[in-house]
């Protein structure tokens, strides 16, 4: 796997190799065929110190599930996460808790996010008193620096509230500045802001990218939106039911993108997204293709640039089309 | 003569803390055949506007002013039974998240049968089945899906099904309020597609509600832009996303990333959407208004006509 | 006022109707019944908030580690439920009074207690499983909180109004429970209770002699259920708008 794509010899904090994720069936009602439902597929892909990488798909993609998987909420079955070049999987008793101080995470609803018992000091404060960082005085000026920083101004009047006090866009910022306030090295935003209205996820953003010029935080901005990972993100990877298709550079996976679902992706994006940009690449099938095989190109179905009956043997690898631009299609 | 003409509406709720003032002074005209799309934020009364055409206001909201004149005829001043009879037949609604309002134990197309057999009392259900099978073919979903219930189907055959059941019954004008949110990028595309020509063929009247520009700016012949109860712009959607006058607009058509966006684009507006609870009068904006003068937040405001297919709520920016 | 137990009128060695010395009257060895229903009223409330109390504790506890923990802990406290649950609770202390003799109050509460959790342990268990994946609950993981600081420090205090609610409920329960285990000749002779007036009145015949007797515990028994359960009532009003969700647009 080729690892030109970093940036300017910028160190490597995060590393997936081959990563797999199988759900058993669940019992007829949720799975009539009662095969496995395989959520991720030899993922691969690495992310750089200070670097923002975005992970884009659609819903059942399996974007959310890799976000988890590094984080330990949940173990793969196949393949290794490294944080540090140390395996996340091996991590036990204090490695872990060093580990928990170094990794953080925003989730995409900002309602269901904060517990509703605390208030927004105990929130922020939280992580300190579980790392035992500071006393009473350094974590107040800890949480303040972190209110500071999202723009929750002046902190003090935030101190005290809860959040069904504040709105949606004051609570995903609690949360951020609850991420932020062990000044970790990564962060895993899911879909921070598809709950939020535009100009207030633009105000998200903004805070997102001015942490990482100040802190050089690492992100890995999971979301549906090809759009805002161009606007974040200096790297994009495209996955598709839990195969990655496409990885690279934000700027040329968007203004040249090499796998048919990218460029179905781009062409799906209604008009006014488009910007200056109108290419219709027309790779999307009106109508699902037949395939009675259960191996083949994940995107065999319905792409109008597959080879019959080539592309349904097997799941194409991804693969360098030349300057570190990775596609999992031979064809393109 | 156009179909819908909305006059000077205000419409309030009774909360709690207050009266909220959810739509203040909002006129707008719709044609037949033509598609209206209203946009704006969380709160900013769009959805309020469209419950208020449907006569589906909650138990505490209430119209406080103005004229709802369908076909020449002022639907506030109808009763309930008047209001039934319109409802599904003449005007219909989609209502936010509504493939979650179909009856999970029911199957979908029986539930459209049912829908038409309520308001067309002289069809059999023959005729009803027979209509379903041609909604189906419209919107675009296989005939042999009828039978099936609605955890069967994808999110987007759903929204499929319920564009059907608005359409049962021919009616003049469809209300969607937020029609393709919770759908991925590519079924939104292909749902948005599909209601258009839908719209063009059958010669509907449509109003679509979003909170995404991209929505409005896809389908929809002229664009009203609500903020805080205001309609702040309006026009058509060329003129519009092409000129917008108003700062608000301004702002809200920069949040909209598009592949090309830079950031330097990008126009962030610190703040949030305002309390409508007993407002001032005035301009809702201006807090956050680079324009801002202490007139603005006091006096009432007039339209400034920018051309014959535009206007402006301000009087600073025309 | 009288000591209920000993407080024997020297004038009085029957049971009379009520008076002005003896507001309700007196029971058949001449002792004066009103002070006999206060203190059986303090009895009541000690019994029923106690064993109330004791059994929620130890239902909240077992609920949020069985629905927290799951697996074999979650089956093995569920099914030790099941079993406890499925108990006749007055059966079995009848059996362990005829056991072990007579009963102290004391003892009587502690039994109570230790038969009434489960019910509770199911309902917080359920709350639990639904907050176990809620995002803030995962933040907290990702943040490195430890298993007991989740149960305890973010858990508990979602699942405490609930417990709460459960409570009142308990504290009909128990009362009832002491009462007719003094009126079945059970309970701590030591003590006054409703339910051993009930006793007395039965024992020595006055049933349909003495309505100032009978009735009074009676209907205290009556009264005290109904406000608790009022008080459970009002609570649930209390607490259902803070579970009403947010986030619509309109």
């Amino acid at each position: 796997m080729t690892l030109k794509v970093m940036m300017k010899g910028n160190e490597q904090i995060l590393r997936l190799e081959q990563v797999e994720k199988i759900y058993g069936p669940r019992g007829a009602f949720f799975n009539k065929t009662g095969k496995d439902v395989i959520a991720l597929s030899r993922i691969s892909f690495s992310i750089g110190k200070g670097e923002i990488f975005g992970l884009i798909g659609e819903s059942g993609s399996g974007k959310t599930t890799t976000g988890r998987l590094i984080l330990k909420l949940e173990e793969p079955d196949a393949g290794k996460i490294f944080f540090k070049d140390k395996e996340v999987a091996t991590l036990s008793g204090n490695p872990l808790k060093t580990f928990r101080l170094r990794v953080q995470m925003i989730f995409q609803d900002p309602y269901q996010s904060l517990n509703p018992q605390f208030t927004v000091y105990e929130t922020v404060s939280e992580p300190l008193i579980i790392h035992r960082l500071k006393n009473k005085t350094g974590r107040d000026e800890q949480v303040y620096d972190a209110m500071q920083a999202v723009q929750l101004s002046p902190p003090e009047d935030f101190f005290s509230r809860y959040p069904h006090q504040l709105s949606g866009g004051q609570r995903q910022r609690v949360a951020v500045a609850r991420a932020l306030v062990l000044h970790p090295e990564l962060i895993i935003a899911d879909e921070p802001t598809s709950m939020l209205d535009a100009p207030i996820s633009i105000q998200i953003f903004d805070i997102l990218l001015k942490i990482q010029k100040t802190f050089n935080v690492a992100f890995l901005f999971i979301s549906h939106s090809l759009a805002a990972a161009r606007y974040l993100c200096q790297r994009i990877g495209v996955i598709y039911k839990g195969h990655l298709v496409e990885l690279g550079l934000g700027k040329e996976v968007i203004q040249s993108p090499r796998h048919p679902y990218t460029r179905a992706l781009l062409d799906a994006l209604p008009v006014f997204a488009h910007g200056k940009m109108v290419k219709r690449y027309e790779t999307l099938l009106k109508k699902e293709r037949e395939n009675t095989r259960a191996e083949g190109c994940i995107f065999y179905k319905r792409c109008s640039m597959a080879r019959v009956p080539d592309c349904s043997y097997e799941q194409p690898p991804l693969a360098d089309s030349g300057s570190g631009h990775l596609v999992a299609c031979p064809y393109t | 003569m156009p179909l819908l003409e909305v006059d000077q509406l205000s419409i309030g709720y009774d909360t709690s803390d207050g009266y909220l003032s959810a739509v203040s002074d909002v006129s707008f005209s719709l044609e037949k055949g033509k598609s209206l799309g209203f946009v704006g934020e969380s709160g900013c009364g769009k959805t309020t506007i469209g419950m208020a055409l449907m006569g589906l206001l909650p138990p505490n909201g209430s119209v406080r002013s103005g004229r709802i004149l369908f076909k020449e005829e002022n639907l506030l001043g109808k009763s309930d039974e008047a209001m039934r009879q319109i409802r599904w037949n003449e005007i219909a609604m989609i209502f936010q998240a509504a493939m979650n309002a179909l009856n999970p134990v029911h199957r979908v197309g029986d539930q459209i049968a049912e829908a038409i057999l309520a308001h067309r009392p002289g069809v059999s259900k023959d005729e009803a089945r027979h209509q379903v099978k041609a909604l189906f073919e419209m919107v675009g979903i296989p005939k042999n899906r009828m039978k099936d219930y609605p955890h069967q189907y994808s999110g987007g055959m759903k929204q499929r099904a319920i564009i059907a059941m608005a359409m049962a019954l021919r009616p003049k004008l469809i209300i969607a309020d937020e029609p393709t949110t919770a759908l991925d990028v590519i079924v939104q595309d292909q749902i948005l597609q599909e209601a258009k020509r839908l719209q063009e063929t059958l010669d509907i009247s449509m109003i679509y509600i979003s909170h995404d520009i991209s929505v409005v700016a896809e389908t929809c012949h002229d664009i009203g832009v609500l903020y805080g109860g205001q309609l702040v712009e309006y026009g058509s959607r060329e003129s519009v996303l092409e000129s917008p006058f108003h700062p608000y607009t301004k702002m809200l058509l920069s949040s909209f990333l598009t592949v090309s966006t830079k950031r330097a684009d990008v126009v962030i507006v610190p703040g949030d959407t305002p309390n409508l609870i007993n407002p001032l009068p005035g301009c809702r904006f201006c807090e956050r208004c680079s324009y801002y003068e202490a007139s603005c937040k006091l006096k009432a405001l007039q339209y400034v006509t920018i051309s014959p297919t535009h206007k402006v709520l301000c009087s600073r920016c025309g | 006022m009288y000591q209920p137990m000993s407080g024997v009128d020297p004038e009085i060695s029957k049971s009379t109707g009520p008076s002005l010395r003896h507001w309700l009257g007196t029971d058949f060895m001449g002792r004066d019944l009103f002070s006999q229903l206060l203190a059986g009223a303090r009895v009541a409330f000690m019994v029923g908030i106690s064993s109330a109390f004791m059994s929620i504790l130890l239902g909240t506890l077992v609920g949020m580690i069985s629905g927290y923990m799951g697996k074999w802990v979650d089956t093995i406290l569920m099914r030790l439920a099941d079993i406890i649950m499925v108990m006749p609770t007055l059966l079995v202390v009848l059996i362990l009074a005829a056991l072990f003799g007579q009963l102290n109050i004391w003892s009587i509460v502690l039994i109570i207690a230790l038969f009434r959790w489960p019910g509770v342990s199911r309902v917080i268990r359920a709350q639990t499983l639904s907050l176990r994946h809620r995002p803030f609950i995962e933040s907290a993981k990702v943040s490195g909180a430890s298993h007991m600081r989740i149960i305890f420090r973010h858990i508990m205090p979602n699942v405490l109004p609930l417990s709460f609610l459960y409570m009142t409920f308990r504290v009909t329960a128990a009362i009832n429970i002491e009462a007719a285990l003094a009126f079945l000749g059970f309970g701590d002779p030591g003590t006054v209770s409703w339910g051993m007036m009930l006793q007395w009145v039965w024992k020595t015949g006055h049933m349909f002699k003495a309505p100032y007797w009978l009735l009074p515990p009676g209907i205290c028994i009556s009264l005290i259920t109904l406000s608790f359960y009022m008080l459970g009532r009002a609570m649930d009003e209390v607490l259902d708008p803070r579970l009403r969700k947010e986030g619509e647009r309109y």
